[in-house]
């Protein structure tokens, strides 16, 4: 297993090498530079011409790219072109508060679509699973950009139920320890900052859960329907045992295997729908700064964010792999 | 209270009319100096100027303190007054650091700030006494030597406090022939400029406050390259002073207790970055924040019905215009030009692309700038005649041409691909066949730079007010020269380009850009389009404030709770 888990780490390095060469290139062959974008409609060509050498954009590619390298593999990401501030001190806090948004939209996205998957099953083609393939359908034709405005007009403008946007009221204060604002308000001790952390992050999560919930729900469903039909499940059934313990104890945790990747693959796509969420519900997250970086061509910006995303989706599908082996007992990692 | 708005606007452009001929005023009277030289108007800029005294309404008991919240589209890049150049960070840079000379309310007639007053014989060599008794925020005392010190920090490139910050707005505004020579501190509290050449636009030009803002000489040495930063933040004279920048979600700014002068009246400035249009307008129906900038069209409307939600329009700023590259066939021709002009109903696409925010445009300047030339008319829609034009040209089955079309959404040109497609639509009845063409922002302006674009959209929005600005940025070249990025050469238009920039006579500068505006008319240069206006959108309890499309004030402002 320790050997199993090292070689793949040990992969990770081709494949983050790769990337950081394809985005460090990508980034570039985009017509247009920071320079462009920076002076906008009021550049004149020899201003662009004498920005470019200053920033050293006139350079050969490789040579920019062993440099950056250099000093990535230092720790140090560089400083981004348009606002000179170090990528990495931004990074940790744009890195928060994605993660934050991320896992609370997997939780919902988890806990409904889970929850409907289930009900489906041992309801099968009831009302109730009838309404919930309906409701998952809607769920995974509607943009997620529209569902937000129209969540954003009926429970934050019509009714002013949630803040329409934001992480924190933009009148209380609150000391940034670890970018993390559930934590950090809990770490200020104020139980009322919490709760307003807490009641700004609802409704982004619930927006961005709607892009995992309808496959979480019709996953668990059909794996369910599976599982059910088993001897195994009969057996437990017949002797008696309630209905709820057969299906939370014994045929559930058969049926959430095939979850569980799909679960490690749509992560992806929760951090490519948090960028319209964060655009959205003005969310300071990575999806939203790698945006509006890659417009205004802030290499170093764009570089470490890609690096730093790509570096999440990698671990965090080698985290599910590995969570088969306790999930499944009889899947073992030999090394041969 | 919309009327009042209409009347208003009316009013201030006839005052930002009469201004910017007073912008140009290099004597220490400059006001006075304008009304003697337009004497037929000196009535109604009295009663304009009643205008902007009624509109700043004092406070009452306690109102005093409230907390003002700007939703805004992006983000400050910067605020370090003189290296950005974008607008969100202008408008916050502009409440923390002070220029030497301002604009009165909406006007674009300079007024003493920093500098209480102004002498020049020759507009050539400038003597500005400074205001006594003004610190910077960090107890720095403002004075002759600081004003040196940030003079040298934006004219020499390799000055050891710019961190590799390039200073754009002074290289494009003062370049090298017009450059700021001397800098001579003449005591604690005078201090002269010398010019390469005499120039009228100097106090327009200075009045830029989010580029000539004052920052303090000892926080930018002490926090290095972090000045301007969110870690580090930026430190002036202003009535607001920096609190905290958390990125993408706020910038705090606190009253100045020790400000020079009166006011001001928040206790608190917050700018919110909330990038989607549509999110932006929702916060400020639910009235979580006072006022959003930028607002889509299609929420006019709804903005216009709200009770709570206040649309005031000011007179135009801003020209969105069509340009050619005139070395390349078939645009180096002028029949085509005009063929073009001729072909296409302008008028047609004001109505459901811009409804009351914007008007066609005669001349390249809106009428509130100095060289408006009123006697321009927009080019009659005629598309025999433009087919008339083609033949003489050689082309009488047309042609065809890339169209290239902005990529982001503009005041001046708020659909642009839309409004791209209905000009298609016309030069299709005339036998243009048009490729309609977009890129990314950066490669588009880029590509423009170069002169790589047979025909395209673009469009500009005053900075200072003064035509050096505006006509000048478009049509200056050298004479016998040709421009890069549309081959345009006239060489009578660069002499008056030339010399609109040293007169120092309000009345012959507006004779020059008259004349100027004239001939790139005939010459079909660039067909101007459209006049917009940028419409400010405030909840209703927002009082004093005064915005124009380059600046926008808060020392007056105030909530009315």
């Amino acid at each position: 297993m320790t050997q199993y888990i090292a070689r793949r780490v040990i992969a990770l390095i081709p494949v983050l090498l790769g990337v950081s060469i394809i985005v460090f290139s990508l980034i570039r062959m985009i017509p247009g530079d920071p320079v462009t974008v920076m002076l906008g409609e009021r550049a004149r060509p020899e201003d662009i011409e004498r920005v470019r050498i200053e920033m050293g954009f006139d350079r050969p590619i490789y040579e920019q790219y062993v440099e950056w390298m250099g000093r990535v593999l230092r720790g140090d990401l560089g400083t981004s072109i348009i606002n000179r501030t170090p990528v990495m001190g931004e990074l940790k806090s744009r890195l928060a508060a994605t993660i934050e948004l991320v896992v609370a939209a997997m939780l919902i996205g988890l806990f409904i679509g889970i929850g409907v998957g289930i009900i489906s099953a041992i309801r099968q083609n009831s009302w109730i699973d009838l309404t919930a393939t309906v409701g998952v359908l809607l769920g995974v034709s509607m943009p997620i950009y529209w569902l937000a405005l129209i969540l954003m007009y009926a429970l934050a403008v019509n009714r002013q139920i949630f803040p329409p946007s934001a992480r924190l009221d933009v009148h209380l204060d609150v000391t940034r320890h670890t970018g993390f604002m559930l934590i950090d308000t809990l770490l200020m001790g104020d139980m009322s900052l919490f709760l307003n952390a807490v009641w700004h992050l609802i409704l982004p999560a619930f927006v961005l859960s709607t892009t995992v919930m309808p496959i979480l729900a019709r996953m668990t469903r059909s794996s369910m329907l599976e599982v059910l039909r088993q001897d195994y499940v009969r057996t437990a059934d017949a002797k008696g045992l309630r209905r709820r313990t057969v299906v939370m104890q014994h045929a559930l945790k058969n049926a959430l295997l095939p979850v569980i990747t799909v679960v490690g693959l749509q992560l992806g796509g929760l951090l490519g729908g948090a960028l319209l969420t964060e655009t959205i519900f003005s969310w300071p997250g990575m999806g939203l700064w790698t945006y509006r970086a890659i417009l205004s061509r802030d290499y170093p910006i764009v570089q470490g964010a890609v690096l730093v995303s790509a570096t999440i989706y990698v671990v965090v599908n080698l985290l599910v792999d590995i969570s088969y082996a306790y999930v499944d007992p009889r899947i073992r990692y030999q090394s041969k | 209270m919309q009327k009042r708005w209409v009347v208003y606007a009316t009013m201030l452009l006839v005052v930002a009319l009469l201004a910017a001929c007073s912008a140009a005023a290099p004597a220490a009277a400059p006001a006075a100096e304008a009304e003697a030289a337009v004497p037929s108007i000196a009535e109604e800029s009295k009663v304009a100027e009643r205008v902007v005294e009624i509109n700043y309404d004092l406070p009452g008991e306690g109102q005093a303190n409230g907390t003002m919240i700007v939703g805004r589209g992006g983000d400050s890049v910067l605020l370090d007054s003189g290296s950005v150049t974008d607008g969100e960070s202008a408008m916050v840079i502009q409440e923390i650091a002070e220029p030497l000379v301002r604009q009165e309310g909406i006007s674009t007639k300079p007024i003493p700030w920093l500098a209480e007053s102004w002498e020049t014989e020759d507009s050539q060599t400038w003597i500005f006494h400074l205001r006594q008794g003004v610190t910077f925020h960090d107890g720095t005392p403002f004075n002759a030597e600081a004003v040196k010190w940030n003079i040298d920090r934006w004219r020499f490139p390799d000055n050891e406090w710019r961190f590799g910050r390039t200073f754009e707005y002074y290289d494009s505004e003062f370049g090298t022939d017009t450059a700021i020579e001397e800098v001579n501190i003449i005591d604690e509290h005078t201090i002269e400029l010398k010019l390469a050449q005499p120039s009228s636009v100097l106090l327009a030009k200075l009045s830029l406050s989010f580029v000539f803002g004052m920052n303090s000489p000892t926080a930018v040495m002490e926090q290095g390259d972090l000045y301007g930063t969110p870690a580090g933040g930026a430190v002036g004279t202003g009535p607001y002073k920096f609190v905290e920048w958390i990125p993408d979600d706020r910038i705090v700014l606190e009253r100045n207790e020790e400000w020079w002068g009166e006011g001001p009246y928040l206790s608190r400035l917050i700018f919110r970055s909330i990038p989607d249009n549509s999110a932006r307008f929702a916060e400020l129906q639910a009235g979580t924040i006072h006022q959003a900038n930028t607002v889509a069209q299609t929420d006019l409307p709804a903005a216009d019905a709200d009770p709570n939600i206040v649309v005031n329009i000011l007179p135009s700023t801003s020209t969105g215009y069509i340009a050619f590259q005139q070395c390349m066939e078939p645009f180096d021709k002028i029949e085509v030009r005009k063929a073009i002009a001729h072909a296409v109903n302008w008028g047609a696409l004001i109505e459901p692309f811009y409804g009351k925010y914007g008007q066609l445009a005669g001349s390249f300047q809106p009428p509130a700038i100095l060289g408006h030339n009123p006697d321009i008319q927009p080019y009659e829609y005629n598309p025999e005649l433009a087919k008339e034009l083609l033949a003489e040209a050689g082309l009488p089955d047309g042609f065809e041409t890339d169209f290239w079309y902005i990529p982001v959404v503009r005041g001046y040109f708020p659909d642009s691909k839309a409004i791209a497609e209905a000009i298609a639509a016309d030069l299709a009845r005339v036998g243009i066949r048009v490729n309609l063409m977009t890129e990314d922002w950066g490669a588009y302006l880029e590509d423009r730079n170069q002169g790589k674009f047979p025909m395209w959209m673009l469009g500009w929005g005053s900075d200072n007010g003064d035509p050096d600005n505006y006509l000048g940025w478009h049509f200056s070249h050298s004479v016998g020269e040709t421009r890069v990025e549309d081959c345009y050469n006239n060489d009578r238009v660069a002499q008056l380009l030339i010399d609109g920039r040293i007169e120092a006579d309000p009345a012959e500068r507006e004779k020059i850009y008259q004349e100027a505006e004239q001939l790139i008319h005939d010459d079909v240069a660039r067909i101007a389009v459209v006049w917009a206006s940028t419409p400010w959108v405030l909840r209703s309890n927002v009082r004093n404030y005064t915005p124009v499309v380059f600046r926008s004030w808060y020392d007056h402002v105030w909530i009315e709770e």
